[in-house]
């Protein structure tokens, strides 16, 4: 009995302070980035903010970056969990702790590292832009690798295999006919996951000397604080909007429906 | 030589040894069932066929023709799952189309050939469903069009039926078999399920840890089977110990005389000997000569047009499984009863003192 009335007030309590916890500073840094000196409300903040062609140049910068990372990730990732799937799952644990070293290692660390290992070589590892984006691939590998292999495990790999190449399908068209139209929700959910991780990197980026979007907010941040506001309120729009877009792109999608075989 | 021939597989993973040395000659659109336990090497043979596993030594020849080194994509052989593994993306149509895109056919060629097959599995009407909107027994008709539709030389099936429910399982079992013959397709079929083998192959392969036991037709697998294994697996055989007492062929069961019309060559006087017989062939009504048996009813069970009944001779237990008529009374458990064991279901050999098989395995 006094368990059921536990459960009636405890749960909602929870749910308010969570809700205040998170919606308490957003609200503030909004009505923050909305005041006017002299009292008031305007948008002169945000209209700083994407006057500024720095803002631009760095969003796009980031977002390519980020993008070719989650590509580069995939193409290491998706092969690596699909062949451990399907030859040998019994190494499927080792790759996957291979996959979330990167949980462990710093970024600043990982970044010293690559800067000190390949900084004063020559060749294409020598590059920065190179650096950068071998390190966000690092970064990008246990999201991606979690997710791909989430999505593998709602189907049986073996036999969809099996079945494909008894069909006569080449390997190229297993892949791309039976495998990857059935991983395209966990696909994109771990590649918008990356996608909002490495638009806010800032560590590797300012090393590595970039003007990425991630260097761009903490610079405003130092100097005028109520665009910085304003631009948390426009990155945090920004994650929404890629939410938005996964669960659009996302619907329909098979592996959700799975359980009702 | 036969249409598709295996030549001394050998497979091991590990240390297991998964086939050991089978042989197996089909003819050209012949159904056989390889029938076994599970870990027999039934199925690895079938996914040896199939190209999805390498033997370690031993050919298969199609149509004359070398394939053992061939990718399964080369081999034009249908498969058919257990788990049906249909495209979870993809329509029932675009499941069956699957194999034609593949094969560059045309659009109209590919549409005409899908919706036979569909037909010919009664799917007509669910070509847009996608498989989890499907029944069991609905996924793995469209399986099988699947696998039929590049018109392969060769079908395989391991397991088909098995995570079906009995019903299902016993209309699409006859339904396999209906479009088998129409199509007159070579088929292999994996079971671990006896009746379900028997009932559907021309001819029956018998697995045992790695090795080909028999291979024959159902019936021969049934009335003669070669050792004490197939005759215990395929079907229930009582087992019974006796002892030799003259060579013209009495011999002592548990106190009691029992004349075989010739004793196993190379037995003498006092050697041990193993009597198999199947239940339903012992009868029950008092037959004048010999072959007559004393036992004690144990217990009896009512299944329906049948009757089981355990006895006992001696320390000895035996299954008898009888026919039975409207009204017919049966003995009841303590009855003394005279079994009728007739000489021509009577098998027996020399006895193994490893012997496997207990009376009345099913």
């Amino acid at each position: 009995m006094s368990v059921r009335r536990t459960s009636g007030f405890t749960p909602w309590l929870i749910v308010v302070l969570t809700a205040l916890y998170f919606v308490v500073p957003l609200v503030a840094t909004a009505q923050f980035s909305l005041a006017e000196p002299g009292g008031g409300v305007s948008l002169q903040a945000y209209a700083a903010v994407l006057r500024d062609a720095s803002f631009w140049h760095s969003l796009r910068f980031s977002v390519l970056v980020a993008l070719a990372a989650v590509l580069i990730g995939l193409a290491l990732v998706v092969p690596a969990a699909y062949w451990a799937h399907l030859r040998v799952p019994r190494m499927r644990p080792w790759v996957e702790l291979f996959s979330i070293l990167p949980f462990v290692v710093p970024p600043i660390v990982l970044v010293f590292g690559i800067v000190r290992l390949y900084g004063g070589g020559v060749g294409p590892m020598a590059s920065p832009l190179v650096m950068l984006l071998a390190s966000y691939g690092v970064i990008a590998l246990p999201y991606l690798f979690r997710s791909v292999d989430n999505g593998l495990r709602s189907m049986d790999v073996p036999r969809l295999t099996e079945a494909a190449l008894s069909l006569g399908a080449g390997w190229g068209m297993v892949l791309w006919r039976v495998i990857l139209p059935n991983l395209r929700g966990a696909l994109l959910g771990g590649s918008f996951l990356v996608l909002a991780l490495i638009m806010g990197e800032y560590a590797i980026a300012s090393m590595l000397g970039f003007n990425s979007f991630g260097v761009y907010m903490l610079l405003t941040g130092e100097n005028a604080a109520q665009q910085a506001a304003a631009l948390a309120m426009i990155a945090f729009g920004m994650v929404w909007l890629l939410i938005g877009l996964l669960q659009l792109l996302g619907r329909g999608d098979i592996s959700a429906n799975a359980g009702a075989r | 030589m036969a249409y598709l021939e295996c030549s001394g597989i050998c497979k091991s993973f590990g240390h297991l040894r998964a086939v050991d040395g089978a042989d197996l000659a089909v003819e050209r659109g012949e159904f056989i069932g390889l029938l076994g336990p599970s870990g027999s090497g039934k199925t690895t043979l079938l996914r040896i066929v199939a190209g999805f596993e390498q033997p370690d030594s031993g050919t298969i020849h199609l149509d004359g023709r070398n394939v053992t080194g061939l990718s399964p994509q080369k081999r034009d052989m249908g498969m058919v799952f257990q788990s049906y593994a249909l495209f979870p993306n993809m329509t029932a149509y675009q499941n069956v189309a699957f194999g034609l895109q593949v094969r560059r056919q045309g659009r109209s060629q590919i549409k005409g050939r899908v919706d036979e097959l569909l037909e010919l599995v009664g799917l007509a009407d669910k070509t847009s469903h996608l498989p989890h909107q499907l029944s069991g027994g609905e996924q793995q008709r469209v399986a099988l069009a699947r696998a039929l539709a590049p018109q392969p030389r060769v079908l395989l099936l391991d397991e088909p039926l098995s995570a079906l429910d009995a019903r299902i399982r016993l209309s699409l079992r006859q339904e396999i078999r209906r479009i088998q013959r129409a199509l007159q397709i070579t088929t292999l079929y994996v079971t671990h399920d006896q009746e379900e083998a028997l009932a559907m192959s021309d001819r029956v392969v018998v697995f045992h840890a790695g090795r080909i036991e028999q291979f024959g037709r159902p019936e021969e697998i049934y009335d003669r089977p070669v050792n004490a294994f197939v005759a215990g697996f395929v079907g229930t055989t009582n087992l019974l110990q006796a002892e030799v007492l003259s060579s013209s062929g009495a011999c002592r069961l548990d106190g009691q005389i029992l004349d075989l019309p010739k004793v196993p060559s190379g037995l003498r006087d006092g050697d041990q000997l193993e009597l198999r017989v199947r239940p339903e062939h012992i009868r029950l009504s008092p037959q004048p000569g010999s072959g007559r048996l004393q036992a004690v009813v144990e217990d009896i069970m009512f299944l329906g047009g049948r009757l089981s009944l355990r006895a006992s001779i001696g320390r000895q237990v035996l299954w008898v499984e009888m026919p039975r008529g409207p009204g017919e009374v049966a003995p009841s458990p303590g009855d003394a009863v005279d079994l009728y064991l007739p000489h021509e279901v009577l098998v027996a050999h020399a006895a193994h003192p490893d012997s496997t098989v207990p009376a009345g395995s099913a």
